[in-house]
């Protein structure tokens, strides 16, 4: 294989893995844009969303298709449980530090969900059966079949999110909240209903991202907690509350990761999102396309 | 305000003296009561536990055995069995409380080869002889203590004892994909001194331990010079399972070897890696070909009936090791852990796979202390899809 053949190859993947990646960072944004809350969790509903889908098709015998959306409802109701029941206290003013509050009840709350999974699943590697065996051919580079399903996914999904915000009543509300509370509610948004809304939403998005990622990492108790960093990564250099910021900062960490891990050093894969992260921290603190404060 | 001070500087005069007499006891030495020897292993979960639970179940036996003929010099065993989690932290707690309180003379179970590596440190320092039966970094006997005793093969030993089936397939290029762990790096380290002294280039490709996707790093494994003909993977996480599916998926199409056993025995194996499981050799130290002593034998009835399953090769190195202890105590006729660690020294034992002798090589840093060399290994290929050890082809010797 030439080294340009090598060099097309690596990329193709680190885009494709970076638009899965690119999921976990919208949907903390969304929750950080719209709640200002810190979501610690939603690395464990990805590893939830895994186990969901991999639970509806080995007891139900449902096919993947299927069981991709059924699991996906199933943890946005979840999500809704969960906002309803340990964050409403923080965003109806009772708690006097909103933000601290959240990350320490959903830090909490992610703890809790990984004992659940070993409880119930055992701490064994699970694998969902291939999606698309073997490799597909596109033009030049050649790239496994699960990766491409799980990249079509997640652009798929990360385009109906932004029409859905851009172009809809609701939508229009949460911009609304996002970018000046007082205003929205002056104007008649239900703040709370749009705040579980907005949390049970991205909890499936990560579900979603976990089910579909699950062919290919197999599904066990702790694998939210890269997916959970990487999120954070993606918000960062992004910028926190655009929707584009995830996307674009989702490849760019799956590029940095893969070429890097190839060309560098593979030991240090995690270490080149940090690196990524922090030049942006030094050089464009809002990210891409975040607000300056 | 001084009135308050002066009291508090009394006090502590006072009771200083007992606080380090609590600390400092030795441990062992007690002349009545039974002999207790530790077990720390792994109980929970996400550690491996089933491990553990063997472990447990291997020393109870030998336990009962013993106690059912009278005892050591009249006095009945007890296992001292506690959860290390798996964790360095916990292990060492676990192992110092061992020492201190329940007055342990030996230490037998430690699983994980980070956690026993600081277990076999602090039984070191305090004295209590510690043995090994299944933990392979190397570092653990090349410190040179005379408490660490190692029955278990090591890292460098496996990769020299894989050598002559290197050899014998021709490989010229191997690659080792190492998890960024003691074991994994440990092991391409090995891997890497041993093959070269016999003209075989090694390259490593270190990935942190927990990556989900190997496939970057295999497509530039697939497009080194000169070509790769064996990838060996050192890994104890979730790769070992997707590395050959990914390897294969890649389009490598080299020979593929784990660096231990898992395929023989990890139900997960074929649920995870499937088809590209097939044909993937293994290294192990057990098989049908496996020559028993009668001790040996009668261990093998003995704990298939007890709990309803054969014993795996550890747990016969671990019930060698239980007996020696014992075999050492009677020798000196005393349950002084140091006086036992002596005897240990230049025992020779009829063990369940072989004779036991530890042998020591004075160069420092040198793995070989305290360690036996006796192990006798097997390469192990599965050739359909499901086939665990006992069924699995024996391609070396």
């Amino acid at each position: 294989m030439s080294p340009f053949h090598l060099f097309l190859e690596i990329l193709a993947r680190g885009i494709a893995i970076g638009t899965v990646y690119a999921l976990m960072g919208l949907g903390l944004t969304l929750i950080f844009g719209v709640m200002r809350v810190i979501n610690f969790a939603q690395g464990e509903f990805y590893m939830v969303g895994a186990y969901t889908v991999f639970s509806l098709m080995q007891n139900l015998s449902l096919p993947f298709y299927v069981a991709l959306p059924l699991g996906m409802g199933l943890v946005f109701g979840l999500g809704w449980a969960v906002e309803q029941i340990l964050l409403r206290p923080a965003l109806a003013g009772r708690i006097d530090n909103p933000m601290e509050y959240s990350l320490i009840i959903t830090f909490a709350l992610s703890i809790l969900l990984q004992k659940l999974a070993i409880l119930a699943f055992g701490p064994f590697y699970q694998k969902i059966p291939d999606l698309l065996p073997g490799n597909i051919r596109l033009g030049l580079v050649s790239i496994p079949g699960n990766l491409l399903v799980a990249m079509l996914f997640a652009t798929g999904l990360i385009a109906v999110v932004t029409l859905f915000i851009a172009r809809t009543k609701t939508g229009r509300a949460w911009r609304a909240i996002a970018q000046c509370l007082p205003g929205a509610c002056i104007t008649g948004v239900r703040i709370e209903r749009h705040g579980a809304l907005v949390f049970a939403l991205s909890t499936a998005l990560a579900a979603g991202a976990g089910a579909v990622l699950a062919p290919i990492t197999l599904i066990f108790p702790t694998v939210g907690s890269a997916a959970l960093v990487k999120g954070y990564e993606i918000i960062a250099i992004g910028g926190l509350g655009s929707i584009p910021g995830s996307l674009l900062g989702g490849i760019l960490l799956g590029i940095a990761e893969t070429l890097g891990s190839v060309y560098l050093n593979s030991a240090y894969k995690d270490v080149y999102g940090f690196a990524l992260l922090m030049l942006f921290l030094i050089f464009r603190p809002r990210g891409l396309f975040g607000q300056s404060a | 305000m001084r009135r308050a001070l002066l009291l508090w500087v009394a006090c502590l005069l006072l009771f200083a003296p007992l606080l380090t007499a609590c600390g400092a006891q030795p441990g062992g030495g007690q002349e009545t009561g039974p002999i207790k020897i530790g077990v720390p292993t792994p109980l929970s979960p996400p550690a491996d536990y089933k491990a553990g639970e063997i472990n447990v179940n291997t020393v109870k036996l030998a336990i009962d055995e013993i106690n059912k003929q009278g005892g050591v010099l009249g006095r009945q065993l007890e296992a001292v069995i506690m959860d290390d989690q798996g964790d360095t932290a916990t292990g060492v707690n676990v192992v110092t409380k061992m020492i201190t309180e329940d007055k342990v003379v030996a230490i037998v179970g430690p699983w994980h080869g980070s956690v026993a590596l600081a277990q076999a440190k602090v039984a070191a320092e305090k004295q209590v002889p510690i043995l090994l039966h299944y933990s392979w970094p190397d570092e653990i006997t090349a410190m040179h203590s005379d408490y660490v005793f190692r029955v278990s093969p090591y890292n460098s030993q496996i990769a020299q004892l894989l050598m002559p089936f290197i050899l014998q397939k021709g490989y010229k290029h191997i690659v080792v994909m190492a998890e960024d762990s003691s074991y994994g790096t440990g092991f391409a380290d090995g891997m890497t001194k041993v093959a070269q002294a016999q003209g075989v280039q090694v390259t490593t490709r270190v990935f942190p331990a927990q990556s989900l996707d190997l496939s970057p790093q295999l497509l530039e494994v697939k497009s080194l010079t000169p070509p790769v003909d064996l990838l060996l993977i050192a890994a104890v996480y979730q790769p070992m399972y997707l590395i050959p599916k990914q390897a294969r998926e890649v389009g490598l199409t080299c020979d593929i070897m784990a660096g231990w056993d898992y395929p023989g025995w990890s139900p997960e194996y074929w649920q995870t890696t499937g088809e590209a499981g097939v044909g993937v050799y293994y290294p192990t130290f057990y098989s049908s070909k496996l020559t028993l002593t009668p001790l040996g034998k009668h261990f093998k009835d003995a704990y298939t009936a007890a709990y309803g399953h054969e014993p795996p090769i550890y747990a016969y190195f671990l019930y060698d090791e239980v007996m020696m202890v014992v075999e050492a105590i009677k020798k000196v006729g005393s349950a002084d852990p140091t006086k036992i660690a002596q005897a240990l020294k230049t025992m020779e034992f009829e063990g369940t796979t072989g004779t036991i002798k530890f042998e020591s090589h004075d160069t420092p840093g040198d793995p070989v202390w305290n360690q036996w060399l006796g192990q006798q290994i097997f390469i192990m290929r599965p050739t359909q899809v499901g086939q665990m050890q006992d069924q699995a082809e024996v391609v070396w010797p």
